[in-house]
């Protein structure tokens, strides 16, 4: 039933073409968290709040996008209000704080792997209960796991967890799992962070919402009721295992797919915060008395993305002219009004993983002209595919497009609506845009850059890059940090130097509240809105 | 009922026709007495004037970056800049000509396809009449805005297309108007004359019928010239049009819309200029109209 149910949820979004909901889905189905990012040494800059954490009142929440085609199950996403919902009720074992340091403050109390990272260990935390009073246990966590990895059910956890064996999740007591992998796997920790991977009860099933499977987890909030396309109400959990917490007596999250009615509502109080505002609107909300803006260091990224295994783009030197024709700076000034910062063309600047001694690339129109020169491709002419996904899809593609011609090169930027954009040819396109939100490396190499990945818009790597895959299957497989970094190292410097991404920039999470909301901080390292949506709506309150 | 049309039969073709073209000069002498007329006209030179002329004076590139996006009015920008970080008014000088030009060609094409159904169908006197009107109706029946964007959305936003769907979707009102103005043309004398001389169809048409309903088609042009500007407009407000970083009114309010709160000349400037376009194209065709309707009465005095 399950399985019917998430396949024809799959087969609809692909139908109908994917917008940006359903991007955002497939985003979160690869792995959406920066899983697996240890925090960076930078110290936190998180300014707490000084007052007291009150109790009460009625939180409502304005997000983005949202339709019919709304849903809430504990472990799967299809539009973007479907995240704000997920995370009112449903956890996972293991956590990324707000410097993506990896903290067991999750459900589990232990997650830990045998010296041949083959056999992996987990245990639940004692006295957790669901929404309708069942107390969390092992068979609830293995239950959870094969939902998330059955291809049957179709939620996307393959990717991430491929390496769990359904079969072989043995439980060792009441609270206790043991996963026997079918081969070594040293990031399973940091797949368990992903936000989607949340604990359900056993049999659990959203559309069962009645009696026998009710729609619970064990977060700080118990659905109270929902219309998709609308609004959702969830209500306080007094038996939350966390004491103290949560503050607020209600949440309500109301879809608004239009920005300026979300920010409108924000302005006029009838929401106590929004997400996702466009910078373009951002005077509107700071300069406005009552309202703040949230703004987050940021990580998604709207690469321009050139075929590898396609002319023009087959020959390397045309890609690497390609990434000197940018100009980052402008691009993140015109595309982000600023609110972001520029890129070295590899993906996932959170992750501990990212290689920072790699040289920032910088525009060089001459040397671009020369390799284009030396490719025999002066004075080339590309039409660059794009649709208004995300924020920097439409506006970076017509700045490069303005700087290519600098150097020559003629590209014709061609605006699709998002059902042609994400129609048939999605992933067959020469050269296009595209946007991803921030995940770890590995997480995200195995979205996007390795020949099986579901959403590989560049075909990388070429055929001069095979080892790029063999290194992949090392490093998940190795589960010293120090050493699966260094393989990690080795093939960002291949992305670096050869991949098919133009990594431009990374705009920064953009978020309004009400300044009556507490709790939420500066500086922390969010890969979802409003700090994590107050990390499941319980550390956030009325001031 | 006008001179021209009880002309001698005998007479060439040759000779009857400098006095066939004076319905027309009249037409246009009479519209430009009314005052609607006037006025109209004068909102089509200035908005003709801008678009044709207006790059010569634009002080940035359309598609330079001068600042920030959404930029307030400055001495470098006089209003300010747009979503990207482009100057409001330079692309604004720059963005006329394409809605201009691509509904004027639309326009043209929907007219002498229009023209063309309806003299047929009006001479033709036979099941074809039919046939080809109601062809027309059936495409009447679609919203041609839903035409156009089905048409865009199978084939991809390319510029020809645009206006020859515009053109198309145009084309059944002028059949229904010219079908109307000739069917009771083709019974006078001086065509049957024709016909009797053996002159060949398309003679008769183009030489004999249509100079009869020139007016007619005057009055109709500059109406479905306003609709099409409303149309093309429309279209690339949704993106069918001209590609960014083009200029383009339609373009620009779409692209500029989100900042209307904080930076409105984006979307103020491209609105103003395609109302007054309209509402000065719909003038002049109300001119013409009237001033038609008043020569059908009152006969040819001057």
């Amino acid at each position: 039933m399950d399985g019917e149910e998430g396949t024809r949820i799959d087969e609809e979004a692909r139908a109908q073409g994917i917008s940006r909901e359903e991007l955002l889905k497939r985003a979160a189905v690869a792995g959406l968290a920066i899983a697996g990012a240890g925090g960076l040494a930078r110290s936190a800059t998180a300014a707490i709040d000084a007052s007291f954490p009150k109790r009460g009142g009625t939180f409502r929440l304005g997000v983005p996008g949202g339709s019919a085609k709304d849903i809430i199950d504990g472990q799967y996403i299809v539009t973007t209000p479907d995240i704000a919902r997920m995370m009112t009720g449903w956890e996972t074992l293991v956590v990324n704080d707000g410097q993506f340091k990896l903290r067991f403050d999750g459900l589990a109390e232990e997650v830990s792997p045998n010296e041949a990272a083959d056999q992996w260990t987990i245990r639940v935390r004692h006295g957790i209960e669901f929404h309708n009073g069942k107390t969390l246990g092992a068979a609830d966590v293995r239950y959870s796991l094969q939902r998330l990895i059955n291809p049957k059910v179709g939620l996307g956890g393959q990717a991430l967890l491929a390496s769990i064996d359904p079969a072989r999740i043995k439980k060792l007591d009441k609270r206790t799992v043991r996963l026997f992998l079918k081969q070594p796997d040293g990031t399973i920790l940091d797949a368990l962070t992903l936000y989607t991977n949340t604990i359900v009860p056993v049999g659990y099933s959203p559309t069962g919402a009645g009696k026998a499977n009710p729609n619970v987890g064990t977060g700080a909030y118990k659905l109270q009721s929902f219309t998709p396309g609308q609004q959702s109400v969830h209500v306080r959990n007094p038996n939350y295992w966390r004491s103290g917490q949560p503050f607020f007596d209600k949440v309500v999250i109301i879809d608004f797919p239009d920005d300026t009615a979300r920010v409108n509502a924000l302005l006029g109080g009838q929401v106590d915060a929004i997400t996702d505002v466009p910078p373009a609107l951002i005077p509107l909300i700071s300069n406005h008395s009552g309202t703040k803006v949230l703004e987050s260091p940021g990580a998604a990224w709207p690469p321009i993305c050139m075929r590898v295994d396609q002319a023009p783009f087959n020959d390397v030197r045309v890609r690497q002219a390609f990434r000197l024709i940018a100009n980052r700076p402008q691009m993140v000034q015109q595309a982000f009004s600023g609110h972001g910062r520029i890129g070295n063309d590899v993906y996932s600047p959170f992750d501990e993983a990212y290689d920072t001694s790699l040289p920032q690339r910088h525009q060089d129109i001459d040397r671009a002209k020369s390799l284009l020169k030396a490719a025999g491709q002066e004075g080339l002419t590309v039409d660059l595919q794009t649709t208004a996904a995300a924020l920097g899809m439409n506006e970076g593609a017509q700045v490069f497009a303005q700087q290519a011609k600098a150097a020559g090169v003629k590209v014709n930027v061609k605006v699709l609506d998002g059902g042609t954009f994400y129609g048939n040819q999605y992933l067959s396109w020469t050269f296009s845009t595209d946007f991803w939100n921030p995940k770890s490396y590995l997480s995200q190499v195995a979205a996007g850059s390795a020949p099986n990945s579901p959403y590989n818009e560049t075909h990388w790597p070429d055929s001069k890059h095979q080892n790029f895959l063999s290194l992949y299957n090392k490093a998940k497989k190795t589960a010293d940090r120090k050493k699966r970094f260094a393989i990690e190292h080795q093939m960002q410097k291949m992305e670096y130097d050869a991949g098919g991404y133009i990594i431009w920039g990374f705009n920064n999470r953009l978020d309004g509240y009400s300044s009556k909301v507490k709790g939420l901080k500066t500086g922390y390292k969010s890969t979802l809105a409003l700090n994590q949506f107050g990390n499941g709506y319980r550390t956030i309150w009325f001031g | 009922m006008s001179g021209s049309v009880a002309a001698p039969t005998a007479v060439p073709a040759g000779a009857a026709r400098p006095r066939r073209q004076r319905p027309v000069v009249l037409l246009l002498r009479r519209a430009g007495r009314l005052g609607r007329t006037r006025v109209g006209l004068v909102l089509v030179l200035v908005l003709v004037g801008t678009a044709i002329f207006g790059p010569f004076f634009a002080p940035h590139a359309p598609s330079e970056f001068v600042s920030l996006p959404y930029a307030h009015p400055s001495s470098a920008t006089l209003l300010g800049t747009d979503h990207i970080g482009g100057d409001v008014l330079s692309r604004f000088l720059w963005g006329g000509r394409s809605v201009l030009g691509l509904s004027v060609a639309a326009t043209a094409i929907g007219l002498v396809l229009g023209a063309a159904i309806g003299l047929v169908a009006a001479y033709s006197r036979s099941i074809l009449d039919d046939v080809l009107m109601r062809g027309m109706d059936v495409v009447l029946a679609f919203p041609s805005i839903v035409l156009a964007l089905v048409a865009v959305a199978t084939v991809g936003p390319k510029i020809w297309l645009l206006v020859l769907v515009v053109g198309l979707t145009t084309a059944p009102r002028v059949a229904r108007v010219t079908r109307g103005a000739s069917v009771e043309i083709v019974e006078r004398d001086f065509v049957q004359a024709a016909e009797a001389i053996g002159e060949s169809r398309f003679k008769i048409l183009v030489g004999e019928v249509l100079p009869n309903i020139t007016s007619t088609l005057l009055v109709e042009a500059s109406l479905r010239l306003t609709y099409s500007i409303g149309l093309i407009a429309g279209l690339s407000f949704l993106g069918f049009g001209l590609q960014p970083p083009d200029a383009d009114w339609g373009l620009m309010i779409n692209e500029n819309r989100q900042g209307l709160t904080i930076q409105p000349w984006g979307v103020v400037l491209p609105v103003l200029a395609i109302a007054l376009l309209t509402i000065g194209t719909s003038l002049i065709g109300d001119g013409l109209s009237r001033a038609a309707a008043g020569i059908d009465r009152g006969g040819i005095e001057e």
